[in-house]
């Protein structure tokens, strides 16, 4: 049951409708039933998994909260941590693993054909169980108590906005709201018309950015990856960049859905993109990108390991240690592999040209804060990460590369042949001026919320927007899409 | 929140959900498709039971059955809801809508679709112009419940799912009103030359389609119920051996369901038809065709008993009606150089 399906249209009212209905201390099963019903609509038998990996990091913790010795405590933790991502490693990891582990033996002369399993990835394995992995972590540091209630808890996990694709929550964001008694936010917040209202305007911004730009440009970035060697550079920089606004788009859209659907209910999840493309260094970019995985990565894994406290090599190795694990998190691949480990050479190499990029800067005399300099940045910014994108779309490292060495080689101006890529004009056209939307969008939230400008505006106006974003919607989202004109050839009566 | 408040608030939301749903329809009135949307709306400009008989079937009926040249003739008052590909379980839950707003005294059924490979239904275009053109009521509910699967029934249920995307080929006939003033036949100004075909053996049947079949013995049992007389009918086409031998086997389940049938495809050269002039395609009649079989069909019901209407107060506006679609059809005809019959 996607978001944007028919089938969410009806679940989500039914479901809130009754949320506010039922006697408080009905909320908290009631919701857990939902999501469970949710979760079974995607992956029935993988609903097992997610069971498991409850009971197992619920356990643990308890185990954990009992101890005062340090010891103890972090045994039972280290132990929960890894039955918890056990599921992780087999459904997404083994397969990865196994030929890895053929391919390095046949490099020293050993032919050894590993087992390949035939696996489907449980959806929202790497969501929930990093979700449990940081609710561990935080017990045993003492950031929170164990939780009790093993209802409460299993929501906390499967809590259906953010189950499939995160949010990834924390125990003292989400799972703090749920066991707070009173207040704004949480299971006993009373139903708040300002809140719904704010809620459903991010859930129509999210579709709005999924299936209006996302699954348009999805068109054209499906056509030309497949075969880039079909394709001049200007095609496939378009691809290239189309894919960067594709991800977001997707990826951001969904989360602004899930955002709003769980302020309807009355909870706050963790912002996860705060306009990322207008960011003006690689660093900054991921303080704006996936920021509920980023902070997870900062927090679990790149501080424990010593973050920047202990020089600049160890912070470097730290730094790539981090990202080539967040790009193994994205996809059990050696190109998300070598996307992640870009990007932490990204940071390094600006670290190491620091020097260089100030003495340039003073030299020329450029103003830091000028705009146009920011703009350049930021361009320079989109760039970088949009040939890092690249990896991450591409079948395999060797295709990325394919790619981006013909889109070097084989540049033009000539826009000829650009409709030839799965959109004709029109639909480029629309595409266009739906990311003008966007760019606008976030240049505004950059200095304030949207939504409170938006809430701002006399009834009318108000009234407008709200017209304007459900119809393009309706009318220019990608969805449907029965509709063959060449079943209609018939004309009229004369 | 105080009581006001909450009522301004409501207001607003019934407010603001009123203009939506209006937004909507304009929306979804605007990007349909409307291809012979008129063959079905031209029923609902029809005062209730005010028709004796009406048409339902695929192209060949909607292409060969001229209700105002029926009039024109014989005084019927008549309706085709015909459509392009109208399966036999669409014809059936068309001839429920025909008698919900009509109550006629005779359906007459195109055979045609009887033989159809058997399926629920011919093409998503096809059952779009059938069902999308119905008017919000029981037979259209059941029929999209009844014939389609849940993915399938978004698309009738929210038509604008189906249509969003005809934005890009948005036309000036969009923003037109719908043509409606054939009441409901479609007429075709071209000609394709064939040679005749050679006919079968009378006792040569072919087997027809079980699905179709089926909705067919249900709409049976709809119009013993109804009190409606059921008659069947083969428009003239370029028949196959096969096609013949599926005509006639119409002919065995009429009569074992004690039904009238005319199957014109054993009756070419009684009605004067002319494989080189009178056909669009192998499959449909042009309008000289049809203006052949409409009048043979027309002395038909006119035998059965189908009262002759001219000269009632309460169809005074059909001689208009049909002055005036003649002089559209005459005119459209000389302008697309159709060597139209003389219109009697």
């Amino acid at each position: 049951m996607a978001f944007h399906s028919p089938q969410f249209l009806i679940f989500f009212p039914v479901v809130t409708l009754a949320y506010f209905l039922v006697p408080q201390r009905g909320r908290c099963a009631w919701l857990l039933a939902a999501s469970y019903f949710f979760y079974l609509c995607w992956n029935p038998e993988y609903v097992v998994l997610l069971l498991l990996v409850t009971a197992v990091s619920y356990a643990a913790a308890l185990l954990t909260d009992r101890r005062q010795d340090r010891r103890w405590r972090r045994g039972w933790t280290a132990a929960g941590i890894a039955a918890t991502l056990a599921g992780l490693f087999f459904f997404k990891y083994f397969n990865f693993a196994a030929d890895t582990a053929a391919a390095v033996l046949s490099w020293v002369g050993i032919t050894a054909a590993g087992p390949h399993l035939d696996l489907v990835l449980p959806l929202g394995l790497s969501f929930y169980t990093f979700q449990a992995v940081g609710y561990l972590a935080d017990v045993c540091g003492g950031k929170t108590a164990a939780e009790g209630n093993f209802l409460r808890y299993a929501l906390f996990l499967s809590f259906f906005p953010k189950l499939v694709s995160g949010p990834i929550d924390r125990s003292d964001g989400l799972l703090a709201q749920m066991r707070e008694g009173q207040g704004e936010w949480g299971l006993n917040a009373p139903f708040d018309f300002d809140r719904m209202r704010r809620g459903l305007l991010l859930m129509v911004w999210g579709m709005f950015l999924k299936l209006v730009i996302a699954d348009r440009l999805a068109i054209l970035v499906d056509t030309v990856f497949p075969s880039y060697w079909e394709y001049g550079g200007v095609h496939l920089a378009a691809a290239a960049v189309s894919f960067s606004l594709q991800i977001y788009c997707d990826f951001g859209g969904y989360s602004a859905i899930a955002i709003g659907a769980a302020q309807i209910l009355g909870f706050r999840l963790m912002d996860n993109f705060r306009q990322p493309y207008l960011s003006l260094s690689i660093r900054e970019f991921w303080r704006r990108w996936h920021i509920s995985l980023s902070s997870w990565f900062r927090d679990y894994l790149y501080i424990p390991l010593g973050g920047s406290r202990k020089g600049r090599g160890r912070t470097w190795v730290n730094l790539m240690v981090t990202f080539l694990v967040s790009g193994l998190w994205h996809g059990a691949s050696w190109n998300f592999v070598a996307w992640g480990g870009l990007h932490g050479l990204y940071q390094i190499a600006g670290d190491l040209l620091r020097p260089a990029r100030d003495r340039v800067c003073a030299a020329l005399r450029i103003r830091r804060e000028a705009l146009p300099w920011k703009i350049v940045r930021g361009l320079w910014t989109f760039a970088l990460v949009t040939v890092a994108w690249v990896f991450f779309r591409a079948e395999s490292t060797a295709q990325a590369v394919g790619f981006l060495a013909r889109m070097a080689t084989h540049l033009s101006l000539s826009l000829d042949g650009i409709t030839g890529l799965g959109l004709d004009w029109k639909d480029l056209l629309a595409a266009g001026a739906a990311v003008l939307v966007l760019l606008i969008a976030d240049l505004l939230g950059q200095k304030g919320s949207v939504r409170d400008r938006i809430l701002a505006l006399p009834l009318p106006a108000r009234w407008a927007v709200y017209y304007l974003a459900v119809f393009s919607i309706l009318i220019f989202g990608i969805y449907g899409g029965n509709y063959d004109p060449s079943q209609f050839i018939y004309g009229n009566q004369f | 929140m105080t009581k006001r408040r909450a009522l301004r608030r409501l207001l607003a939301a019934v407010c603001f959900c009123a203009l939506f749903c209006a937004l909507f329809a304009g929306a979804t009135q605007l990007l349909r498709n409307k291809d012979s949307a008129g063959a079905i709306l031209s029923l609902y400009e029809e005062p209730r039971d005010s028709l004796d008989v009406i048409f339902i079937g695929s192209s060949h009926i909607l292409n060969g059955a001229f209700p105002l040249e029926l009039w024109h003739e014989y005084g019927i008052a008549s309706n085709n809801l015909g459509q392009h590909g109208q399966s036999i379980p669409i014809s059936y839950y068309m001839a429920q809508e025909a008698i919900r707003t009509q109550h006629p005294d005779l359906i007459v059924l195109d055979a045609y679709m009887l033989y159809y490979p058997d399926l629920i239904y011919e093409g998503d275009g096809n059952s779009h112009k059938s069902i999308d053109n119905m008017a919000w009521a029981a037979p259209k509910l059941r029929a999209i419940f009844d014939l389609f699967t849940w993915e399938d029934r978004w698309d009738y249920l929210v038509p604008l799912s189906f249509y969003h995307t005809r934005w890009k080929e948005l036309s000036a006939e969009d923003f037109a009103p719908i043509d409606t003033t054939g009441k409901g036949c479609e007429v075709r100004l071209e000609t394709t030359a064939y040679d005749p075909v050679e006919p079968v053996d009378p006792d040569y049947a072919q087997p027809l389609s079980e699905t179709a079949l089926e909705y067919f013995d249900r709409l049976v049992e709809l119009c013993r119920t109804e009190g409606v007389e059921l008659v069947l009918v083969c428009a003239p086409f370029l028949a196959t051996a096969e096609q013949q031998g599926q005509m006639n086997a119409v002919g065995e389940v009429a009569q074992a369901y004690g039904l009238t049938y005319w199957n014109f495809l054993t009756r070419l050269e009684e009605i004067g038809f002319d494989p080189e002039t009178d056909l669009y395609d192998y499959s449909h009649l042009n309008a000289n065709g049809a203006l052949k079989f409409t009048r043979a069909l027309g002395a038909e019901l006119a035998a059965l008993g189908v009262p002759d209407r001219r000269g009632e107060a309460a169809y005074a506006g059909w001689d208009e009606d049909c002055a005036r679609w003649r002089e559209e059809l005459t005119a459209a005809a000389e302008a697309a150089d159709f060597p139209l019959l003389e219109l009697k």
